[in-house]
């Protein structure tokens, strides 16, 4: 039966007039680009801060507001969502015009994602070093700025899709699958990782409680790293590697098998952040299984990126934008190696809280994202301005450089993490720790820190170079605002479809569904039983909820991003439980909103501090001034809880809060929360004055100290360890 | 009250078993679809990018470029 419609589809089709003269609209381009320059430099800069207050905590001028465990946030929050964002953005709005030969959808939705973002990105600047953060890392934002986050991230959905709807190419290239996967995981993971119960505007507590917390987060957080630093820019890699070595790429059915099993493996992945923790011991085992297949699909996108440039190696001799690629791609294919070798858990033995960990996600960061990055923008801001580059030399000094700087970056940090590790595993010959003050393994390091300033410095100053390169450019070019093409519409059914996946290269939508679908089988395997099995997470009578003033306390060690520092997990090994005694166990952190186990020691484990340390006085005096009880520590100090009084109007809310989310307060406790607060604070005062310092029970260094004092303590301590 | 239903799923576990089975049928399509594609097809989608941007589709009206 042939329909009206048909038949007139078939007469446009053979008409002339088919051809349709469309803009592409350079300007959101150019306005990305910029921003990604802008917040790459600025993120790069808050994080060299953050290296040097590692070798000189002075560097925090003493402000709460730039004390590393607040910057550190903002550095990675910077990084990630700003520097990285604006760069998946730019490509983006390059690229996926380009492939479907049509306009961005909508000029309204552009404009609104572009300054939507920026405020984003600005509201952080302005929250984190506050200490406004839900201390779930990368995830810091607090609630408004996570529902803005969704809405704007919305809208580029909506924005990409309805341009996929009006296309005038049928087929789908496989940049534009990463792109649409980028987009719907994302929301996913945002969401599902941020759902959380507000108490006042800047505060809230997730709904989900230790260990289930801790699978949630490390899912959002592994995945952050696999969908919104992996596969946007694996997609831009599929567009601009061709494009600038002007010669397909190699080989497009490896680009089909890549696509598919990355995003189905990825998200399984997240629980290798979380071995010989208090996760269920199936869940890590399933990280670990996935982990080790994830090589497959990288490593085919890496060699698939490379072998692109096969017969074009001469050019890249010249090509400042190739060698940065090919310096991307071989990071990511040295990341995405390592990555799993990690998962392994004899391996993440060692790396795990080390900086071996960091020197990982800067083989990334720096080389896979930011060389990348670079490299796109060099080929891009002069296409946009019709101008050569300003300078090529600047770009290859720039390239030369930046190089060295990941050098000096992960080099001596890979010499750290290891040292350190080694030094927290090894025994005497008479069995004891050979190294029982955790300082001694952070001042055997520090030289390594220091070049790790040098490699920053390296790398920022390339990035200086490249913004004044492009400065120039734009300012001696005109940008080519509404670049003009054509292109026939499409019409009709496109003809019969031969092949089952044809059939869904030509439907971003089912596209778009069948993505939620692949991504969703692995999270939700993962988190269901977890979070439904009560048998994941055995219940342990002692365990108490926090007292009123202890919940406080535990709310100011948030703010100040304790968890940057110190973990609050201690692993099952001799090594640890000598340390820092009795291993930690799921049923132990059923209260804690979010989790704490950290990622990396800069200082010692505190999930035991409570029975290995109870002395208040040490405590207010660390906090004071960390070296005049550790001499030679790192650690900053926070004068300021000595001086700020404690807000306690907000008791009730957070008791009410919790008691909403489960925590078996006794009925109308919110009430006479306060009462308890104040009666737990006076004997710490007193116990203060018992070592002649006199402090008031109203300040905030009091609730933290309850809280430290009260770290690991309803697990009786036994003596006679098994360690698994 | 949810909660209640989902935990009262007989044989939750083999969920992981499920997926893996899943994910491998999945992953052999794919392998088995990539490696059927005919070249021609395969030329067409990978030149996708190299188009210039005012060129206009393969076997429909061309257009003189713009660039």
């Amino acid at each position: 039966m042939i329909t009206k419609e048909q038949i007139s589809q078939t007469v446009q089709r053979n008409s002339e007039s088919n051809l349709e003269r469309f803009f592409y609209d350079n300007v959101a381009v150019r306005n990305f680009a910029v921003a990604t320059i802008f917040w790459g430099v600025a993120g790069m800069l808050v994080g060299l801060i953050a290296a040097i207050q590692m070798v000189l905590p002075e560097a925090n001028m003493e402000t709460a507001w730039l004390t590393f465990g607040r910057i550190r946030p903002l550095h990675t929050n910077a990084i990630i969502f700003a520097f990285v964002g604006n760069g998946m953005f730019a490509g983006i709005y390059y690229a996926l015009p380009r492939l479907v030969k049509a306009r961005m959808f909508s000029d309204v939705l552009t404009k609104i994602h572009f300054w939507g973002w920026q405020l984003i990105i600005l509201s952080a600047l302005i929250t984190l070093p506050m200490g406004i953060s839900s201390a779930k890392e990368y995830a810091e934002l607090e609630w408004p700025i996570d529902i803005a986050i969704a809405a704007i991230w919305v809208v580029f959905g909506v924005n990409m899709i309805m341009t996929l709807i009006k296309r005038r190419e049928r087929h789908l290239y496989v940049a534009i699958w990463f792109f649409i996967a980028t987009f719907v995981t994302v929301a996913v993971l945002h969401i599902v990782n941020n759902l959380e119960l507000p108490i006042s505007f800047t505060k809230s507590y997730p709904i989900f409680a230790g260990v289930q917390d801790a699978l949630v987060q490390w899912w959002y957080g592994h995945n952050a790293v696999a969908f919104f630093l992996t596969t946007p820019y694996l997609g831009l890699m599929y567009y601009f590697v061709p494009k600038a070595a002007n010669r397909p790429v190699y080989s497009y059915r490896l680009s089909i098998i890549h696509f598919w099993s990355l995003i189905f493996i990825y998200i399984w992945a997240g629980p290798h952040h979380l071995l010989y923790t208090a996760l269920p011991d199936w869940a890590q085992s399933l990280g670990t299984v996935f982990s080790v297949m994830l090589i497959a699909p990288s490593w085919g996108g890496m060699l698939n990126g490379l072998l692109t440039l096969r017969g074009a190696w001469d050019t890249v001799r010249t090509s400042p934008v190739l060698k940065f690629f090919v310096v991307a791609i071989t990071a990511y294919g040295m990341a995405t190696f390592e990555g799993p070798m990690m998962s392994f858990k004899s391996v993440n033995a060692i790396s795990h809280y080390t900086d071996w960990t960091i020197a990982h996600v800067h083989v990334g960061g720096l080389g896979w994202n930011g060389f990348f990055t670079f490299g796109m923008l060099y080929w891009l801001i002069p296409r946009l301005y019709k101008r050569e580059l300003f300078s090529t030399k600047l770009a290859n000094t720039h390239f030369w450089i930046g190089t060295l700087g990941i050098l000096f970056y992960t080099i001596p940090l890979y010499w750290a993490g290891w040292t350190q590790s080694l030094m927290w595993k090894e025994f005497t010959e008479a069995g004891f720790l050979k190294y029982p003050n955790f300082l001694e393994t952070v001042v055997q390091i520090l030289p390594m820190y220091k070049l790790r300033v040098l490699g920053g410095t390296l790398y920022l100053t390339g990035a200086l170079m490249m913004a004044y390169n492009i400065f120039m450019t734009i300012k001696k070019g005109s940008l080519q605002a509404e670049e003009e093409a054509s292109a026939p519409a499409l019409t009709g059914d496109g003809g019969r479809i031969q092949r089952w996946h044809e059939w869904i290269e030509r439907r971003p939508i089912q596209m778009t569904i069948w993505s939620i679908v692949a991504i969703s089988i692995g999270g939700l395997v993962e988190f269901l039983p977890t979070y439904l099995v009560k048998s994941n997470v055995p219940t342990i009578a002692s365990v108490q909820p926090y007292t009123p003033l202890e919940l406080q306390g535990r709310d100011i060690y948030l703010r100040e991003g304790c968890y940057v520092c110190h973990s609050q997990m201690v692993r099952p090994f001799r090594s640890e439980t000598e340390r820092y005694g009795e291993y930690s166990k799921s049923g132990e952190f059923i209260y804690d909103r979010p989790f704490q186990w950290g990622s990396k020691r800069t200082g010692p484990d505190l999930h035991r501090i409570g029975v290995n340390n109870p002395n208040a006085a040490w405590h207010y005096r660390h906090m004071m001034d960390p070296t005049l009880v550790s001499p030679g520590s790192i650690m900053p100090p926070y004068p300021w809880l000595l001086e700020n009084d404690l807000d306690k109007t907000t008791t009730a809310s957070k008791i009410e809060a919790m008691q909403k989310l489960g925590v078996p307060y006794a009925e109308g406790y919110a009430a006479k929360a306060n009462d308890d607060l104040e009666e737990q604070a006076a004997s710490i005062v007193a116990e203060l004055k018992g070592d002649d310092i006199e402090a008031s029970k109203d300040k905030e260094i009091i609730a933290l100290i309850a809280y430290l004092k009260r770290l690991g303590t309803d697990v009786g301590k036994s003596d006679n360890v098994p360690s698994k | 009250m949810y909660k209640d239903v989902l935990r009262s799923i007989e044989g939750i576990e083999v969920f992981p078993v499920i997926g893996i089975i899943i994910f491998f049928t999945f992953f052999t399509a794919w392998l088995i679809y990539a490696f059927s594609m005919k070249k021609e097809q395969v030329n067409a989608l990978s030149s996708l990018p190299l188009e210039l941007d005012s060129d206009a589709h393969k076997n429909e009206l061309t257009n003189e470029s713009n660039v």
